[in-house]
């Protein structure tokens, strides 16, 4: 079969009420900037990370406010804290302390 | 013996003072790392050991640099510091000329006029009063000094003073304290015992009357005795241990064992116990424009020492090096903060870089690692690509398509062990490629190549490369008429020495306004990788302060050397022409050796973000 770099993806519930918002308010509080991101994905667009590894930082500050944070710790560990995502970023959001915050939360520091 | 209750305050305290400090240098000592400390070893005994005598007289007791920054502010530290000393030296050898032994316990030469009360038929002995009466003057007006800095910081060059812990308030207080309890309590024993010279015993004559009784002789003995005690134990705790520990930190220094380790060893704890928080170094940071006033290197190594120190403080912080270079004490501040930041369980994964494919299908003379900000400036890169044409070069890219970080804003968060593996990637890239040359764009990955890669290959910045090929005659350039100002990268300038270069290309291809603001005292373009905390709007300030300062009048263009403080200036959305050094030398190679001319750059810059 071809592989055209594009893959089905599975079902996905959200379960709001059951899911833990804690880590993003958390993160939201302290980098409140994570407010402005339009999800325009420019970030994931410029990540050396993302363009070999399946972490994407549009994707996993989105799951993460939705309370799936299953994956997070394995996601964020992805991160060379580059620096370029906040570069390209047009809405100012200081992604990489958006980062080091959901370590701090993850006790990953 | 001679002997009084009084001299225990002080005794006490000197004794508890050589007991902490011995414990605490020989664990630091023990905490030098093995390359230090065999420096150390082989330096001893070498004519080394004399010239970080001759510095330690120069800057620890005269203040020679503080001198330099502010005449008022160096011999207010030179009264305090050298007419201390001398009081102490020459109070030896006044104890000498009476006892005749120098085996006299160390409170006999400090309470000596205590102890020899009566004149002696020794004519030096006059002399002696005499000087020590000018010595104490001496110190005391560097104490009023002192104290009138306190108020009025702006007569000493300084628009900022340091805010103290109450440690270091008490301590402070009791110094300021010491001198004029011994002018008291010597004035006093003149005016009952006689003696002394035209300060104690001037003094002594007005006491005489009213003040000066056996009660007042006595309590103004203790006092002073008190003083001094009091002074030792806080030492240890406050600010004040940079007296001693700056003398050891010359020395060492001379030794060379200065090679930082990226963490906190003892070399960092010798650095960071040598700052006195004398506040000099506060006026060149520029994130007190934005209000940030408690981060900057004497409240962070203050905080440190008290261990009480806030990720806040530790986080924000650009590593732009000014206070580095304002440091009288030569303290290196930037390395300092990097080993505090230092954290070697932090969690990451990297392994998906093994997957990155390594080979060449060329085998380059030169290899171009534009680098993850270049990437973004894409100008910069293609600039570099029209000069490696011109000039006939068989060179390739390091990373077209396979950008990985160079490691480095990793490393200025900390996490520098985690940065291996795009380390030992990167490594790994450059090997394979057969290159013996490695040219940069960015400075941030061209310092982290030459100090920290251990490779075999040149590494070399574009502004170096440019140079180099213009003076070898392979870029046939034409100079313009324009007015262009440069602004110098903190990585390239402050933290690689790089300034001649950038100047030498400049000068042959236009006119180049210099401000103060260049070379060493260059500003922070504010876009600094190594800062995490500041917002974006934050950033944005700060760039256009420094573009205030750095931009001349009739200058229509700022060159710089770094993608990050481009696309820095860039983002303010000022009215001005910002380009990088490659793209003044693309725009200005002649039409034969281009294909494309190169205009307006800002337009290329905003489609392509
Ligand atoms: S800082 Fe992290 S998330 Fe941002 S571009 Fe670099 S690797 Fe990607
Ligand atoms: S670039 Fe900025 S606004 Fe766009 S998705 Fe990323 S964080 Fe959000
Ligand atoms: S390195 Fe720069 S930003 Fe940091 S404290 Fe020193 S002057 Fe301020
Ligand atoms: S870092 Fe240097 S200049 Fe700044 S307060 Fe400390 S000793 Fe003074």
């Amino acid at each position: 079969m071809n592989s055209f770099g594009f893959e089905i993806q599975k079902d996905n519930t959200i379960e709001y009420d059951k899911n833990d918002l804690s880590l993003a308010a958390f993160v939201l509080k302290h980098e409140p900037s994570l407010y402005n991101c339009i999800q325009c994905g420019s970030c994931s667009g410029s990540c050396p990370a993302s363009a070999i590894s399946s972490y994407q930082f549009r994707k996993m500050q989105l799951l993460m406010r939705r309370g799936e944070i299953k994956n997070l710790r394995e996601d964020v560990a992805h991160c060379l804290l580059c620096g370029k995502c906040i570069l390209v970023c047009p809405r100012g959001v200081n992604t990489r302390n958006v980062i080091r915050q959901i370590r701090i939360a993850l006790n990953m520091n | 013996m001679k002997f009084n209750l009084f001299v225990l305050p002080f005794t006490i305290g000197l004794v508890v003072l050589f007991c902490i400090l011995i414990a605490k240098y020989v664990r630091w000592f023990l905490n030098l790392n093995p390359e230090q400390r065999d420096s150390v070893k082989k330096n001893f005994l070498t004519i080394k050991t004399l010239s970080g005598l001759k510095e330690i007289l120069l800057e620890s007791l005269l203040h020679r640099n503080i001198s330099k920054k502010n005449r008022l502010l160096g011999y207010m530290h030179m009264s305090l510091a050298f007419g201390w000393f001398l009081l102490i030296i020459v109070g030896h050898f006044e104890s000498y000329s009476y006892f005749k032994t120098a085996m006299e316990p160390p409170y006999i030469p400090i309470f000596l006029r205590y102890f020899q009360q009566d004149a002696l038929a020794d004519p030096l002995q006059v002399v002696y009063w005499f000087v020590m009466d000018f010595l104490l003057l001496f110190v005391l007006s560097g104490v009023a000094l002192a104290w009138y800095k306190r108020q009025n910081q702006k007569r000493f060059g300084m628009r900022k003073t340091t805010r103290h812990l109450p440690a270091d308030r008490v301590a402070l207080s009791v110094l300021w304290l010491i001198f004029p309890l011994r002018l008291l309590a010597e004035s006093i024993t003149s005016a009952l015992y006689g003696g002394g010279s035209f300060l104690t015993s001037g003094l002594g004559s007005l006491l005489e009357n009213n003040i000066a009784t056996n009660l007042s002789f006595v309590a103004s003995w203790w006092a002073y005795s008190i003083s001094l005690g009091l002074f030792f134990i806080c030492l240890p705790f406050s600010r004040y241990m940079h007296i001693p520990t700056e003398v050891i930190l010359i020395m060492l220094r001379n030794w060379g064992a200065t090679k930082y380790s990226g963490k906190i060893d003892g070399i960092t704890q010798f650095e960071v116990h040598s700052c006195s928080s004398c506040g000099i170094c506060l006026d060149s940071c520029q994130l007190m424009e934005l209000g940030h006033s408690n981060i900057q290197s004497p409240y962070l190594f203050r905080n440190f020492r008290a261990n009480r120190l806030t990720d806040q403080e530790v986080q924000n912080c650009l590593m732009c090096g000014r206070c580095e270079t304002a440091c009288v004490v030569g303290i290196k501040t930037n390395s300092a903060r990097q080993a505090i930041r230092h954290n070697s369980s932090a969690e990451v994964n990297h392994d998906y870089l093994r997957h990155v494919d390594t080979s060449f299908n060329s085998s380059p003379d030169v290899l171009y690692f534009a680098g993850c900000m270049t990437h973004l400036t894409p100008g910069i890169k293609k600039s570099m690509q029209t000069i490696f044409k011109a000039a006939k070069i068989n060179y390739a890219l390091a990373d077209e398509d396979r950008n990985i970080c160079c490691g480095r804003p990793m490393m200025l968060s900390g996490l520098a062990d985690q940065a291996a593996a795009m380390v030992n990637k990167n490594k790994e890239l450059f090997e394979k490629s057969g290159a013996r040359t490695l040219v940069t764009s960015c400075p941030i990955c061209y310092k982290v190549f030459r100090e920290e890669y251990n490779l075999d290959i040149e590494v070399i910045h574009h502004t170096q490369y440019i140079d180099r090929l213009m003076k070898e005659g392979k870029l046939d350039l034409v100079k313009s008429e324009e007015h262009v100002a440069y602004h110098d990268p903190c990585e390239l300038g402050r933290s690689s020495g790089i300034y001649d270069e950038p100047r030498n290309i400049i000068n042959s291809l236009a006119n180049l306004n210099e401000t103060p603001a260049n070379r060493e005292l260059a500003l922070c373009c504010g876009g600094s990788i190594a800062n995490i905390i500041l917002t974006s709007h934050e950033k944005k300030e700060l760039a256009l302060s420094a573009l205030e300062k750095i931009v001349p009048q009739n200058t229509e263009t700022l060159v710089t050397a770094c993608p990050l403080c481009k696309k820095t200036f860039v983002s303010t959305g000022k009215s001005l022409k910002i380009i990088d050094i490659a793209e003044l030398v693309a725009e200005n190679l002649t039409v034969g050796q281009t294909s494309r001319k190169f205009g307006k750059f800002q337009k290329v810059e905003s489609a392509s973000i």
